[in-house]
This record gives C-alpha cells, sequence and structure tokens, in this order.
C-alpha cells in the first residue's frame, strides 16, 4: 500500500491554544518557583472569572524563568481574554505585567524569549 | 502604523524609562492643577518615545485659563459630573465611578454627546472596587454606545505598580462588552489627536 503523506495541521487549528510570554517587573517575583506562579494565577483565574471557566481555561505554565521574570502560559483560545483581564488583578503580587506577546504556537513564542 | 497610548501622572516619569514599555508609542503625562502656580508651563522633557501633556484640573475654575491642551477633570459627586459635562472648556471627564450611588446617567450621556466629550475610565478603579466598578461600567457602556460618546480606558498610573499593559486594558473592555471595531479605534491615539484640533 502506498504511504499516504498526511498534511501538516496548521498552527492556529491545534486545539485552540495561545501561548502567552509575560514579564514581571516585580522582584517577587524572582523568588517565585513554577508551583507557585501557577497558584497565583488560577487562583486569580478563579476570582475574577469562576470555577467553571477555570476548569475549562487550561492554565499550565510551559515555562518560568524568576530570574529573567519571563514566564510562558499556555490557555485555551477561547478563554485568552478572560485570563488577560484577570491579569488586572494580580499586579499587587506581580508588579507591572507586561504581556510581551501572544502567538498560536510555541516554537514561534521561544524564537522571540531568546 | 498605530499609535498607542495611555495616560499617566508626571510623578511615573521619575522612576521608569518609558521606552522599555514597548507596546505603548505615545504617553500623555498628566499636570495636576491646583493652583494659580500650577498654570505656569513646565515643559516636559524630550525623550522617546514621545510625551504629551494633559491638564488635570483639581479645581473646574482654572478651566478658562488653559488656552491650549487637552483638559481632564474628575467629578465626585453627580453635580460635579453635570458641570464638566457642560463646560466648554473641559474635554475629557475621568472616572465616572463612584464608590457610593452612580454619578453617571442617560441625561450625562446625552450632555457629553452634545459636547463631544471623552469619557475616561480609571483602570485602577477596577483594581480598588471590582464588583461596584464593572457593575457601574457595563451599565454607563451601553449609555455612551446608545448615545455615541467617546471612551477611553487608561491607567492614571503614578509608579509601575500601577501601570496596566494594554493588551490587558483591550481584553478587559472586550470584557466589559464592547466589540472588537470599537476598541480598535478607542485604543488608538487619534482619538486624543481630534479631539485637540
Amino acid at each position: 500500500m502506498p504511504k499516504k503523506r498526511i498534511n501538516v495541521i496548521r498552527p492556529t487549528l491545534r486545539q485552540g491554544k495561545r501561548y502567552v510570554l509575560l514579564r514581571f517587573s516585580q522582584e517577587k517575583s524572582k523568588v517565585l518557583d513554577q508551583r507557585s506562579l501557577y497558584t497565583m494565577l488560577s487562583n486569580n483565574f478563579q476570582y475574577a472569572q469562576g470555577i467553571f471557566s477555570l476548569s475549562e481555561a487550561g492554565i499550565t505554565i510551559m515555562s518560568f524563568e524568576p530570574s529573567k521574570c519571563l514566564a510562558i502560559v499556555r490557555i485555551s483560545d477561547d478563554y485568552l481574554d478572560k485570563f488577560l483581564s484577570s491579569l488586572l488583578f494580580l499586579s499587587t503580587d506581580l508588579g507591572y505585567i507586561l504581556v510581551e506577546s501572544v502567538k498560536p504556537t510555541l516554537k514561534s513564542l521561544q524564537a522571540l524569549e531568546k | 502604523m498605530k499609535k498607542y497610548f495611555d495616560i499617566v501622572f508626571d510623578g511615573f516619569l521619575k522612576e521608569q524609562q518609558l521606552d522599555k514599555i514597548s507596546s505603548i508609542n505615545c504617553w500623555y503625562v498628566v499636570k495636576s492643577i491646583k493652583k494659580k502656580e500650577d498654570l505656569i508651563s513646565s515643559n516636559l522633557p524630550s525623550i522617546k518615545p514621545e510625551l504629551k501633556k494633559l491638564y488635570f484640573l483639581e479645581d473646574l475654575s482654572f478651566a478658562t485659563q488653559i488656552k491650549n491642551g487637552l483638559i481632564v477633570a474628575r467629578g465626585r459627586t453627580a453635580d460635579e459630573v453635570s458641570r464638566i459635562l457642560a463646560s466648554k472648556q473641559i474635554d475629557i471627564l475621568a472616572n465616572p465611578i463612584s464608590s457610593d450611588k452612580p454619578i453617571f446617567d442617560e441625561e450625562c450621556a446625552r450632555v457629553a454627546s452634545e459636547g463631544k466629550k471623552i469619557i475616561a475610565f480609571d483602570m485602577n478603579e477596577f483594581r480598588r472596587q471590582p464588583y461596584k466598578a464593572i457593575k457601574q461600567a457595563k451599565f454607563i457602556i451601553t449609555l455612551l454606545k446608545k448615545h455615541r460618546v467617546d471612551m477611553i480606558f487608561c491607567s492614571f498610573a503614578d509608579g509601575l505598580s500601577k501601570l496596566v499593559d494594554l493588551q490587558i486594558r483591550k481584553s478587559f473592555a472586550k470584557e466589559l462588552g464592547l466589540e472588537e471595531s470599537i476598541i480598535e479605534r478607542i485604543f488608538d491615539e487619534g482619538i486624543l489627536c481630534q479631539k485637540k484640533e
């Protein structure tokens, strides 16, 4: 049987995920670890949007570099705006939060980070 | 290229390097006018990105003494809001959200539409009293949309921790029920440039 070439799925169609590169201004973020950052982001999201949204949003910390105050967060595309708007209430803990970039693939974001 | 803007207090300039915040390419710096001496012009440093002056009136009687430049004022009571909207000199009403009873109603929206005023929402107000501010903002936004009044969402920050990123402000505006087309227009600096002309 001849081999059938499978077309590559376009990044924008892959499970509707978005990768967000965040930069924190506060020195406090340097003493955080990935787990405590996740707790902080998910608790804040739950405070702003509710527990049902949190379960569907699928917040995942892909990478966190405390020394550079940089984090890459994966989120469902449908909840991107809800997630970004919830960051307004997080600033007391992490200072000024800069949304550096939002990309459909992790690869494109990691290239930016470097 | 689109020019995105934010409004900050002059104290903010002393501690920050604005060029590091790449998403904003035009900063409006608030100069508070509390007494007559504050009217004496002090020039802003010429740095990149661009800095523009905005007068923030604590006392509405100074409005007639400012000849050029955008004037913003904040009303704490319904009467003050009505006076600001009726004034020909004042361009922007800052923060129509009150900590007590609502101070902005349909009549205010109608007067604002006639006077071509801009309503500026202070993002830090949503941090101070989220429940009340979101509830009042949603109500005010429906009135502003109905009467075609321009609105803007700004940080009014006096320090870096109070600054709100452009993406966060845009997403927040979307969550408050604004359409994409309106959002693109109200975050562009052109909205304030038109007012100046």
